[in-house]
C-alpha cells in the first residue's frame, strides 16, 4: 500500500466519520464539505480537508447536544413543576374548603383571621394556576414548544396574588416577605433555591421553545 | 440599517472573498484557497452567515460529468452589506486580509 493509497483511504474514512458524526439539522452542510475532498488533487490537502470536515461535525454535534434532550433532566423539570402544582392544589383547595365550609378536609372548627379576609378569587386563581402546571408537566414531557409559555403564565397571576394580599394589613404578609422574619435562615434558603430552580428551568424552556420540536 | 457587528478576522477574510464577486456562486475548496482557510474554520463561518440570512447556498452540477454536485455560496444583499461595511472597518484597522497562513488562524 502506498502512501498515497493510505491517504486517500484515511481521508474516505474520517469523511464516512463526519457524515455519521453529523447532526441532523447539519446534513446538507456535512455533504457539502465532504464532497469538495474529491476535487482537491493533493492528497495530503484532501486528508487535512477531512479532518477539517470531523471537526466541524464533531463541533456541531456537541453544540446540537442539549441538558434538556436527555430525559432524566427532562422528568426531573416536570417533577418540579408538579411540585407547585400540588402546591397550588393544596392552597387553593383547602382555602376554598374554610371558606365555603365544605369539610373536605375535616379541618378543626377554629377561625383563621388571615383565611378570613383572603377573597374568594384567590383559591380560585390558585386552582387555575394548578391546572395550568398540570398542563405544563404534559407539554414539557412532549418537548413542546409553548412549555415555556404555558409554565410562566401562572407566574403572571402571581403578583396579583400578592397586591391583594398587601392590601390587607391584617394578613400578615408584608412581615413575612422580610427575611429577618423567617423561622431560620436555612428556610429562606430554601425560597431562594426554590426560586432559583424555577428560574433555571424556565430558562431551559425559553431555549427548548426556538430549538425543539414534538417528537 | 447599520449592522453594528464585530466579526472575527477569519469572517472578514471570507466576506471580502464573497464580496469580490458578488454575483458568482463559488464553491467551499475555492473560498478556501483564496482565504486561506482551512475547512475546520471556514464551514462553521459558512454555517453560521447562512443562519444569519447574509449567505445562499444551492447546489451546482459539477463541471466534470460523472461527478456530484456541489455546494456553492453567494452573499445576500443584506450579507453584502455587512461586508462592505466590515472589509471597510478592516480597512480603518489596517486589518490583514491577505490569505491566512497557517499558525496565524
Amino acid at each position: 500500500m502506498t502512501l498515497r493509497t493510505v491517504s486517500r483511504w484515511l481521508s474516505s474514512q474520517a469523511i464516512g466519520l463526519a457524515m455519521r458524526v453529523s447532526p441532523r439539522e447539519r446534513e446538507e452542510w456535512a455533504q457539502a464539505m465532504t464532497r469538495e475532498v474529491d476535487e482537491i488533487p493533493n492528497d495530503r490537502e484532501a486528508l487535512r480537508w477531512a479532518l477539517g470536515c470531523l471537526q466541524t461535525s464533531s463541533y456541531e454535534r456537541l453544540k446540537s447536544m442539549k441538558l434538556t434532550s436527555w430525559w432524566p433532566v427532562r422528568w426531573g423539570m416536570a417533577l418540579w413543576v408538579a411540585l407547585l402544582a400540588v402546591e397550588m392544589f393544596a392552597f387553593g383547595s383547602m382555602v376554598l374548603d374554610y371558606k365555603l365550609g365544605l369539610g373536605l378536609f375535616k379541618l378543626p372548627p377554629y377561625r383563621n383571621p388571615m383565611l378570613d379576609v383572603t377573597p374568594l378569587w384567590e383559591p380560585i386563581l390558585a386552582l387555575g394556576m394548578g391546572v395550568a402546571f398540570l398542563s405544563a408537566i404534559v407539554l414539557i414531557l412532549r418537548r413542546s414548544r409553548v412549555a415555556f409559555w404555558v409554565t410562566v403564565a401562572p407566574f403572571a397571576f402571581i403578583p396579583l396574588l400578592f397586591t391583594g394580599r398587601l392590601r390587607q394589613p391584617d394578613s400578615g404578609m408584608p412581615q413575612s416577605l422580610t427575611p429577618l422574619n423567617q423561622k431560620s435562615l436555612l428556610g429562606f434558603m430554601f425560597l431562594i433555591a426554590g426560586l432559583a430552580i424555577t428560574i433555571l428551568i424556565c430558562r431551559a424552556l425559553w431555549q427548548d421553545r426556538r430549538t425543539s420540536a414534538p417528537r | 440599517m447599520t449592522l453594528a457587528r464585530k466579526c472575527s478576522r477569519q469572517t472578514v477574510a471570507l466576506l471580502a472573498a464573497l464580496m469580490e464577486q458578488p454575483r458568482t456562486w463559488q464553491h467551499g475548496y475555492e473560498l478556501s484557497k483564496l482565504t486561506g482557510l482551512k475547512s475546520g474554520t471556514l464551514y462553521p463561518i459558512l454555517m453560521r452567515l447562512s443562519d444569519q440570512g447574509l449567505l445562499v447556498s444551492r447546489w451546482k452540477d459539477a463541471e466534470r460529468p460523472g461527478r456530484p454536485p456541489r455546494h456553492v455560496y453567494r452573499l445576500t444583499a443584506t450579507g453584502l452589506a455587512l461586508a462592505r461595511e466590515q472589509v471597510e472597518a478592516s480597512v480603518e484597522t489596517k486589518l490583514d486580509l491577505r490569505p491566512l497562513k497557517a499558525g496565524t488562524r
